[in-house]
């Protein structure tokens, strides 16, 4: 079964023009995701995950700028749709996204139900009656317990946790192709967070759409997605299936993400010396240089390659390339050429 | 072991609306010797801050008794400066928890200056100075207010302000949780560092399971202002007894697959502490409940393993 990508970012530039300079937030991101994966993206705060998701929908807030790029969403470039395309066509119908905190997220005046209702009569086509039938339905596929009270209630009325359930409810309303998840359990409690999780997975697979997953939380990743992103300081710097990261990470600092959280594995927390640079004045050369421990010269100077490491599985790193060379050089004689992604497309 | 502090049936109920009360603690009993880093485990609205607040007499308790060193604190108006001294607290949120108006100097020396620690503007300087180096910072920040300051700079800041005045004991109130991850890291290696260097006893009170096992050498488990479960760290993990606690740890997102157990995925949410179930508060979600003692007869705190203490019926 060839796997088709559903959505290909291609070198992507986006910069906020603030009063204290320009922030450059993204520096050219490269992502395939493939139809029907579960792809996750992480990194620390301010890596720029979150403009990744919002310049998918052409939502990049002011002051910031997508100044470079294409995003291919089944082979169409959003970026060159006018406003008006995106908003009948793709916005909350082909793609739709769920937040952190949904109670926010949520219109504070309309009923939990109601706004189900209308995201359905807006988008598909129902009428009044046929929109509350089915929205019932969908809270009870969200396991919300007294779908029909719960409908009547208000945002702010909810937990967190069944906050998160209705949304999710409204973002399967509308049947998208691509759920766009910005750290959808961070605000809850491990307990909740394991519900929602195994929720959302089952409803995927159900409606066969595909997901990209944004949060912080690398064992999250690790439980529920097929492949990840690590991103650091407006950089992709690996993708790799979640057991490539996992157990053969070879970027710095994905390496020292493992060793830096609280997990099953770690006794104890190693540091990453220093902290995420201010994206006004980045680090030049390769992003992470100054808090790496295998800075050579050329990594203050040059942007590092994406490269191959294995089927699958890229990183742009400096020590890598310098590593693969001593192997063998005509091993990788085919050396793949693409953009930044874990796969060749016509391999 | 010399027993720092000694918990008796402590309560903190808040008055809410006419009537009604907010059961946050519920009677907690629970000790900790000097030394010792004690983890609070639970999850949101368990009990966790309430009770760290009461530890150091921050706020009041209802009921119970709270034995600092023998002394009886819950009995006591106001604490001798002393005292006072020898307690201290990191917030969770390093943003709202230093004055935004006040240099980084002010934040850190105000307590000296209250305690009449210093005798000179000279001495409050060096002191400040010293302990900046300390929590790994440069004298060039204090003239600095903490908005130029990073997230896991103003944890700094916070925590030279709590050990500036020498205390004994430390409530750490999630105190990397606003940080990310690398930060955390270097923020725990500090703290350890510092309990070495100064004996000092924490409270370590935090939702993550893992973070908890890392830093804490003792646990109780906290759920709608019980503990279900506590003891030492280690034996906890490798055999938790209580259904709860074995909920949790199963449904902790793992990195390695062969870690990972069947998920007990708990019914519901965490009841409401206005009216908690009667009984075992944990009944209402129990995936093991017994029948209707669980009900009705709340368990008592009793010692299964050694040092290891649980509240439930399926081991009376
Ligand atoms: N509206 C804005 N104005 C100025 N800078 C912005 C704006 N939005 C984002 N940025 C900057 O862009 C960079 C990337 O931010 P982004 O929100 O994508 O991070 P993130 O990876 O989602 O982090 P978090 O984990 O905190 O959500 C940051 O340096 C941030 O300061
Ligand atoms: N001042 C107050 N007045 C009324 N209710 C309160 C007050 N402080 C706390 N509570 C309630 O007491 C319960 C316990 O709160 P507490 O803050 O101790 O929980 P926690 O375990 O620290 O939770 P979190 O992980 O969210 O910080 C909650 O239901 C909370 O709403
Ligand atoms: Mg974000
Ligand atoms: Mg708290």
């Amino acid at each position: 079964m060839a796997e088709e990508i559903l959505l290909e970012i291609k070198d992507l530039r986006v910069n906020f023009y603030t009063y204290r300079g320009v922030v450059k937030a993204l520096n050219g991101v490269n992502l395939k995701i493939y139809e029907g994966e579960f792809f996750g993206l992480v990194g620390e705060t301010g890596c720029g995950k979150s403009v990744t998701a919002s310049a998918v929908l052409n939502l990049v807030q002011n002051p910031g700028k997508i100044e470079e790029g294409e995003i291919l969403f089944k082979q169409k470039n959003l970026l060159k749709m006018s406003e008006k395309e995106i908003r009948e066509k793709i916005r909350g119908k082909e793609i739709t996204m769920i937040m952190q905190y949904p109670i926010a997220a949520l219109n504070p005046v309309i009923n939990n139900g109601d706004q189900i209702a209308e995201a359905l009569i807006a988008n598909k086509n129902m009428n009044e009656s046929e929109a509350r039938k089915r929205t019932i339905e969908l809270l009870k596929e969200v396991n919300i317990p007294q779908p029909e009270k719960i409908a009547r209630q208000f945002p702010h009325q909810l937990s967190g946790g069944m906050a998160q359930r209705v949304m999710i409810a409204m973002m399967l309303s509308t049947e998208p192709s691509l759920l766009i998840a910005d750290e959808p359990t961070t605000a809850l409690d491990v307990s909740i967070q394991a519900q929602v999780l195994s929720l959302l997975k089952d409803l995927i697979s159900k409606h066969r759409a595909t997901v990209l997953l944004i949060t912080h939380d690398l064992s999250v990743v690790a439980e529920t997605c097929s492949r990840v992103g690590v991103m650091y300081a407006g950089d992709m710097v690996e993708i790799g299936t979640v057991d490539q990261i996992i157990n053969n990470p070879q970027h710095p600092y994905t390496k020292g993400l493992i060793k830096a959280i609280p997990s099953d594995r770690s006794k104890e927390l190693v540091e990453i010396r220093g902290s995420v640079p201010d994206l006004v004045n980045p680090p030049s050369g390769c992003r992470f240089h100054p808090r790496c421990d295998y800075t050579k010269p050329i990594c203050k100077k040059e942007k590092p390659q994406v490269l191959q490491v294995e089927k699958e599985h890229v990183t742009a790193c400096f020590l890598y390339e310098e590593s693969r060379n001593k192997k063998s050089k005509e091993e990788y004689a085919g050396e793949y050429k693409g953009g930044a992604n874990g796969r060749t497309d016509s391999a | 072991m010399e027993e720092l502090i000694q918990l008796k049936e402590i309560k903190k109920y808040f008055p809410w609306k006419k009537y009604k009360y907010v059961k946050a603690v519920d009677g907690v009993s629970l000790s900790i010797n000097k030394r010792d880093i004690f983890g609070l485990v639970g999850e949101s609205g368990s009990g966790k801050t309430t009770l760290g607040r009461m530890m150091i007499h921050l706020i009041d308790s209802t009921s119970g008794s709270i034995f600092y060193k023998g002394k009886d604190i819950t009995k006591i108006k106001k604490l001798e400066k002393n005292l006072r001294r020898n307690m201290q607290i990191v917030f969770q949120d390093p943003y709202s928890s230093l004055h935004p108006r006040k240099k980084i100097k002010d934040i850190i020396g105000s307590g000296l200056r209250t305690h009449n620690l210093v005798r000179s503007e000279g001495e409050l300087v060096t002191k400040i100075e010293q302990f900046l180096n300390l929590v790994g910072m440069g004298e060039e920040h204090l003239y600095r207010y903490p908005h130029e300051l990073s997230g896991g700079q103003r944890q700094r800041i916070a925590i030279a302000r709590a050990l500036i005045l020498n205390p004994e004991f430390v409530v750490l109130d999630e105190p990397t949780s606003s940080l990310d991850v690398s930060v955390q890291a270097e923020i725990l290696n500090l703290l350890k560092k510092l309990r070495e260097e100064f004996d000092l006893t924490y409270v370590f009170i935090t939702h993550d399971l893992y973070l908890a096992r890392i830093i804490t050498e003792k646990i109780a488990i906290m759920y709608l202002g019980k503990i279900m479960e506590y003891g030492d760290t280690e034996s906890i993990f490798k055999n938790p007894l209580h259904p709860y606690t074995e909920a949790l740890f199963s449904v902790i997102p793992k990195l390695d697959p062969q870690k990972r157990t069947k998920k007990i995925i708990l019914k519901g949410e965490i009841p409401s502490p206005f009216d908690p179930p009667l009984g075992c508060r944990f009944h209402t979600r129990c995936m093991k409940k017994i029948g209707e003692i669980c009900e009705k007869v709340s368990p008592p705190l009793k010692e299964v393993e050694e040092k290891h203490f649980v509240s439930c019926h399926l081991y009376d």
